[in-house]
């Protein structure tokens, strides 16, 4: 897949954010949503982006629990009924 | 002194006709709010937020750092926006029905949390939900924290989901908005003998107190007060407008001012006929020698964004050496003004009214007009 995953992740995070919050962007899968500033409703609306990205229904994405970028992108693939190819078409679904 | 230092505000001039609905009627809004709302993944308060809580503004708060607290109040009117309640949307294919994915942001309080954590404002954060008084409502809080406990800058975020079908069948069906098939009949104004009555309007205001500003203020800010009034129906108003008048008298006690300072008014001017006679009835009452206008004709009724936006909106006016009529008006009227004048001097009153039997009144001074 040619998608970016990370770079995904980071426009993602800059959506669900405050438009002017201080926003840390990650550089690698390994990194950890805690250490990225993160906080837990920033988890919630990012789940919902990419519940509607990967075509995941709220119940499903309900039960995502996950400590890294790497975590999350397992997660989404393990349940999508949809894989978006690109980062154009991944935002496009939530912009 | 308090002083206003900056506002900024978002008001709808472009109207639709919204006809779907169960009480179709003409709205003032901003469609591209309105992007991908039915998706629940974005939602019209949120946007509307971006256009005042713009870069120069943090910058501003971030390059400008205050000595003291620094609080943030967000003037939301109500504790959820339209995705929370929506018992009053009986049309769920109509063309503004939405419900929101995120309810969480919906709830203002956390809404609210995230902006003042985004603008630095880590001393205090409120969240007021007293109806279309809100946005002036909040100035009574704003004044006391900064006399009484040690706040320097203060940040008033007012904004709503105006504009949604349950918002829309909530007036119409309470015969506050004006309906589509009253048009012929009527037209919006306020203080008129023929035309009455407002549409709803979407729009935000954000305003930044301060104590010590660094720059030129736009305003000082002299007092605030907010009243209730002895009346057992909490949608309507008393007709000697005893509310109105205990929040003007309050905030002119706070402002050691007399009536005759007061020389200009924007009122809160719905023109419905109940708050046509309340309103009116307490102004000359209380004070003297003024004129007053309202700002609900042309961009709509705001609700919780109004008493502050419209405030800024006169600024905005006295800048440009005008105090405008009222539109629609049908008779000559020098007071409640049926045509524009050039700026007024001296201490400008803002009123605003909520449901709930709330009234508040607000006292500034505009900068190079004392």
């Amino acid at each position: 897949m040619d998608l970016n995953f990370v770079e995904l992740f980071n426009k993602i995070v800059d959506l669900a954010k405050p438009v002017h919050a201080a926003k840390s962007h990650a550089s690698s899968l390994d990194a950890e949503l805690q250490d990225l500033g993160i906080d837990s409703l920033d988890t919630i609306l990012i789940s919902i982006y990419f519940g509607d990205i990967y075509g995941i229904d709220e119940e499903t994405m309900k039960q995502m629990r996950v400590t890294t970028i790497k975590d999350l992108q397992d997660f989404l693939l393990s349940h999508a009924t949809h894989t978006p190819q690109t980062i154009e078409e991944a935002m496009g679904r939530v912009q | 002194m308090i002083y206003l230092t900056k506002y900024k505000t978002a008001a709808s001039y472009e109207q639709i006709v919204v006809e779907d609905n169960l009480y179709p009627q003409r709205v003032h809004w901003q469609p591209d709010t309105y992007a991908r709302a039915k998706t629940g993944m974005t939602y019209p308060p949120q946007i509307m937020t971006d256009k005042v809580l713009t870069k120069d503004v943090t910058d501003y708060l971030k390059n400008n750092p205050t000595k003291g607290k620094t609080g943030f109040i967000l003037a939301a009117g109500s504790q959820g926006w339209a995705g929370v309640r929506s018992k009053n949307d009986n049309r769920d294919d109509g063309f503004l029905h939405y419900k929101y994915k995120m309810p969480l942001v919906t709830l203002t309080n956390i809404f609210g949390g995230r902006i003042a954590s985004s603008l630095g404002a880590f001393d205090y954060c409120s969240t007021d939900a007293s109806a279309c008084a809100s946005g002036l409502k909040v100035l009574m809080e704003v004044q006391n924290l900064m006399n009484n406990f040690g706040f320097t800058r203060m940040v008033v975020l007012a904004v709503e989901d105006q504009i949604n079908n349950s918002t829309l069948e909530f007036f119409g069906r309470s015969d506050a908005s004006l309906l589509l098939k009253y048009e012929a009949e009527n037209k919006p104004s306020a203080f008129d003998p023929v035309y009455h009555g407002f549409n709803i309007g979407q729009g935000a205001a954000l305003a930044i107190f301060e104590t010590n500003p660094p720059e030129d203020p736009e305003a000082e800010f002299l007092g605030a007060y907010t009243a209730a009034e002895d009346f057992s129906n909490p949608l309507g108003q008393r007709p000697d407008g005893m509310g109105y008048q205990k929040a003007i008298l309050g905030a002119l006690e706070v402002a050691k001012l007399h009536p005759s300072d007061v020389k200009l008014v924007k009122t809160h001017g719905t023109g419905t006929l109940v708050n046509n006679q309340a309103e009116k009835t307490a102004l000359v009452t209380v004070l003297k020698d003024f004129v007053a206008t309202s700002y609900k004709q042309r961009v709509g009724h705001t609700l919780a964004a109004s008493g502050l936006m419209e405030t800024g909106l006169l600024l905005d006016d006295l800048k440009q050496n005008l105090v405008p009529g009222i539109p629609n008006r049908t008779n000559t009227d020098d007071v409640f003004l049926s045509y524009d004048i050039p700026t007024v001097s001296g201490v400008l009153l803002s009123l605003a009214a909520g449901m709930g039997n709330t009234y508040s009144a607000a006292l500034f001074r505009p900068v190079g007009n004392v």
